[in-house]
């Protein structure tokens, strides 16, 4: 197909055919999500399902593609699967639009092959590992604050979060969210999943690959 | 001994990295730090008494919490590096 002639040499078209099978689920659709559901559906991944319970205000237009003038009070969720619709319509994506809790996590990520983890909460993240954990199925990881992200793949019994965040409920983020470093997580968390999917390279499993954009510095750390 | 500091840690320490006199624990060295910087690290390093959760401490590499923690030994020509973690999205 003409549409995904371009993504050929960096995957095979076999590869490209099973990506069309698979499933994704994406929690959160503000900065990182936005730009996850994007690259997930141009690549073609079959199936994707966006959740957020959020709708976008105006503090998100400075980041957040899904976002613009005109989605201010709509679902982030929803706006998703409308502009996947447009962007690709060969892709199916639910809609959730329902914050991610105890009760309904499990129901939520079921049945998806990967799920992403674009949450900007500590809480939330932890939940969603945990569901992961119950279910078997990997979890990419990113986080962002302000010129610095760190990305990592979790899978069932790993363990990560614990060593990466310890006890810690919550963090105060006081270095802000720019348009850029959501990007690059997401490029990166993206680029993970379709290893995962492909089973190619190398993944960031028991590894904690921080970025230093004020620095240019790339560091992974063995967790 | 050569202590690292990354991101935003270096607002603080205005170094990337540091010769640090020999410390015997990772205690120690994290008090000798906020000793020598003040306040605002130790708010990064410390949650009351506790060590905070929103730093990473490497050895060599390995995280301490692979060692034995806060109460790790160290060696003269050890190398620590400092990281806080984030969470936004």
């Amino acid at each position: 197909m003409e549409r995904y002639q371009r993504n050929i040499g960096t995957l095979t078209v076999e590869e490209n055919e099973r990506i069309k099978n698979c499933r994704v689920c994406v929690v959160g659709c503000g900065g990182i999500g936005g730009y996850v559901i994007e690259m997930l559906g141009r690549l073609g991944i079959g199936y994707i399902t966006a959740v957020d319970g959020d709708v976008f205000d105006k503090t998100n237009l400075n980041r957040q593609i899904l976002s613009d003038d005109e989605s201010i009070g709509k679902s982030k969720a929803q706006k998703a699967k409308k502009r996947m619709m447009l962007v690709n319509p060969f892709v199916t994506v639910k809609a959730i639009e329902e914050k991610l809790t105890k009760e309904n996590a499990e129901k939520i990520i079921n049945g998806n092959d990967v799920v992403v983890d674009a949450l900007d909460n500590l809480e939330g993240r932890k939940l969603l590992a945990d569901a992961c954990e119950k279910l078997s199925i990997p979890l990419v990881h990113g986080a962002i604050e302000g010129w610095y992200a760190q990305v990592s793949t979790i899978f069932p019994g790993d363990r990560t979060f614990q060593r990466i965040y310890g006890k810690a409920t919550s963090k105060v983020n006081t270095l802000g969210n720019p348009s850029f470093t959501p990007a690059l997580a997401a490029s990166i968390e993206v680029s993970e999943v379709v290893k995962l999917l492909t089973g190619r390279g190398t993944i960031l499993r028991n590894k904690l690959l921080y970025v230093n954009l004020l620095d240019n510095e790339y560091t992974i750390i063995d967790l | 001994m050569k202590v690292k500091f990354f991101a935003y840690l270096r607002d603080y320490t205005k170094a990337k990295e540091i010769e640090l006199e020999y410390c015997s624990t990772v205690d120690e060295l994290l008090h000798r730090l906020c000793d020598r910087y003040g306040d605002e690290i130790r708010r990064k390093l410390f949650n009351g008494s506790e060590l905070s959760n929103e730093i990473i401490i490497l050895i060599n590499g390995r995280h301490i919490a692979h060692l034995e923690g806060r109460n790790t030994i160290l060696k003269e020509d050890d190398v620590i590096s400092i990281f806080p973690v984030v969470a936004g999205g």
